[in-house]
Order: C-alpha cells, then structure tokens, then sequence
C-alpha cells in the first residue's frame, strides 16, 4: 500500500514535474516538508494551481412559476486547483444525472452565467445540441471542462468565459461562452471545441451572439 | 501561463481533493429527488414520451357516415328465413283504396289548416291597395319635343354670340 501512494505521489512533488508545458505544482505552505493530497486530505501543500479560479453554477428547474431565473441560479462552490476540481466533480452528480430542464455552469469567478454580465454580454456561445440520447454526455461534459480549466482550448488569455451544460427533452446543449464575438479569435476555439466534443464531420457546431439569443430566427455568426 | 491538457488533468484525478466548505451530499441528495420528482409526475401522467402518440393516452373519435345496417333476418316458426324484401305494391285494388282514403283524409274539416297572413311585422298593417301601386309609378316621362325646344334654344344662343 505504502507502494502505491510513493508512486501516485511522485507526481505531485516540485522535483518530479513531467513536461515543461505544465504547469509546475506550488508550494502553498512556507514548510519546506511536501505532502501531498495523499498523505493528508486536509494538510497537504503540494497543489496543480490552475490560471483562474472558477465557480460551478446550478440551475434547478423550475417547480413553481413564481421563481424567477435568479432564484433557480445558485453558485455551488469556487474553486483554483486541479485537485479542487476532481474533488468537486468526483462529489456532485453527473451530467447524465442531471433532472430535465437543469442546467451546470462553470464560469470564472465574477462572472455570472447570464448575458447582461458585461464580460459576457459583447461575446456569444459556441453551441451543439446532442439529440442522440445514446452518447456518453458524462464524457464529453467532463471532456468540456478540462479544456476549460486547462485553458488549452484558447490561444488567447481568457477568451473563453465559461461552459454551459442544459439538459432538455429534445437534447443536451453543451455551450462554450465567450467574451468577444471576434471572428479571428473564435474561429480556433471552435476547431477545437470541435475536438473536444468528438464531433463528426456531418456535425456543424454554430456560434450565436449572445445579442442575437432573443432572436430565435437568427442565424449563426460562425459555422464550423 | 499554466496550460493543462486534457490527458494530463486526466492523470491527476487521483489527487482529488473534496473541499469542505460545502455539503456535496445534500446538493447531491437534492437533485437526485428532484429527479425522482420528475420521474413520478410523467409516470402519473401517463406520458411516457414521444409526441402526441395515438397508441398512448386518450385517442381521437372520429365521426363516420355509416349507413345503418338493417337487422339481421330471424327465421319464422318453421325454421326458415326469408331474405325477400316486403314492399307494398303501388297498383292494384287495395292500393287505390289506399291512396282515397289518404286524399279523402286531406279534404275533411279536422285536417284543414287556414293560412292566415301574419302582416303585423309588415311596415303597413294595411292590406295593399291597388291604387296606391299606381300612384308610385314614374310620374316624369321623357317628352321627346321639349326636349327639340332645348336643342334650338341653344342653337339660336349660339348664333347671337
């Protein structure tokens, strides 16, 4: 057993870092004794900081026609690490789960997931609708989120504000939210959301500006 | 700028660490019922998915103009059935008794009905005269020489200018 925790926690230490693309693992504690997430749940200081923190927003659906949107939007938890972040997700229900008309958002911080948010208002989404119940969404949420906060699915610094999981009748939306509605910059996002949701060439993934989102006849900025 | 690709995040999944500043349960156990919630309403609404299925729920009655199916033929006291079909004969004795006998029903004093003319909602309860139609012709009639006066008048207007 002692094996198996040296080995996963090889990883973890500062001398130990593998690429030199990643992100190097930061000391939290002015203590020169690493421990790792491993060695205690609650004191370690070893962590994969990530660029920026983000927050994991729920939508309940609505049981009562009185509540308004604000009242079924609630941020669950605020988060900066990679450990963090699999703690989190490995806690919450997954995107399969999910009732019918719910929704999950992960934004970076003091960002609200709606389109009167001055980050978000000037930007659009990068959206497509999985009619096909038989795909695997838990992957391809989690697949979403991983290129979000590892922040590899931009070139440029915080383009993308955030991803939108909506779970429907019809479908399930995985939405890419971000801040302008520039062509040369989201072109790229979306080859690579493409990527990310292992879409087929017969599938087109649409970019709506979030000014265009009341306009239910509007066609899309960008198709790819 | 720390970038992480997917596959590396992917590997530090086992690091996973559970912050306690939130009761992950109860937000698990609150959407779990809502789920349940929702299962049990379209159970109890008999939907079960689809669109508008005709096999599910209440269906449509449409409206049919069938003609009525006559009874089916019984068989008498000897057993036998008979498919004829019993018209009564328009000629012969029996029918020209018949057919007196309904017209001396019409003439008699109990079946006679008198049409009286309901005029109460005329704009007259007057009954017309013949006289008053002839005063409603057309009084003015086209005089074919006093209409060769008007032309010469002008005429002679012409020739004094």
């Amino acid at each position: 057993m002692s094996e198996e925790l040296n080995k996963a926690t090889e990883n973890l230490s500062l001398d130990a870092q593998a690429p030199a693309t990643e992100a190097p693992a930061t000391e939290t504690s002015t203590d020169n004794a690493q421990s790792t997430v491993l060695d205690s749940k609650k004191e370690f200081n070893v962590k994969h900081p990530l660029n920026s923190k983000w927050t994991l927003w729920y939508t309940k659906p609505a049981n009562n026609p009185k509540e308004s949107w604000s009242d079924l939007l609630k941020p669950v938890i605020t988060f900066s690490s990679v450990e963090e972040f699999w703690g989190i997700f490995n806690s919450i229900p997954q995107a399969g789960e999910l009732p019918l008309k719910a929704d999950y958002h992960l934004f970076r911080e003091n960002i609200k997931p709606e389109w009167e948010d001055p980050e978000n208002s000037k930007g659009g989404k990068w959206n497509f609708q999985f009619k096909n119940k038989d795909i695997n969404i838990n992957e391809l949420w989690l697949r979403t989120l991983l290129s979000v906060i590892g922040e590899t699915i931009e070139d440029d610094d915080n383009e993308v504000n955030g991803a939108v999981l909506n779970v429907r009748k019809v479908a399930i939306r995985i939405s890419l939210w971000t801040k302008s509605s520039d062509r040369a910059k989201l072109f790229p996002i979306g080859m690579k959301f493409r990527k990310v949701l292992k879409l087929s060439d017969a599938d087109s993934l649409e970019f709506l500006s979030h000014k265009d989102a009341d306009n239910r006849s509007a066609k899309p900025l960008l198709t790819v | 700028m720390a970038k992480y690709e997917i596959e590396q995040l992917i590997q530090l999944r086992e690091t996973a660490y559970v912050p306690t500043s939130v009761d992950f349960a109860e937000f698990t156990k609150s959407i779990l019922e809502e789920r349940e919630r929702q299962a049990q309403q379209e159970e109890e609404s008999g939907f079960t998915g689809g669109r508008r299925r005709s096999s599910i729920g209440i269906r449509p009655k449409f409206k049919t103009n069938r003609p009525k199916r006559a009874p089916a033929p019984q068989p008498d006291a000897d057993g036998w059935v008979t498919l004829d079909n019993h018209r009564k004969s328009a000629s012969g004795e029996e029918a020209a008794n018949e057919k007196q006998k309904f017209k001396d029903s019409l003439k008699s004093d109990t079946t006679q009905v008198k049409v009286r003319p309901n005029n109460k909602n005329l704009g007259s309860s007057k009954p017309v005269d013949s006289r008053d139609i002839i005063a409603d012709q057309q009084k003015s009639t086209f005089n074919a020489f006093a209409a060769l006066g008007d032309e010469s008048d002008e005429e002679s207007e012409e020739d004094d200018e």
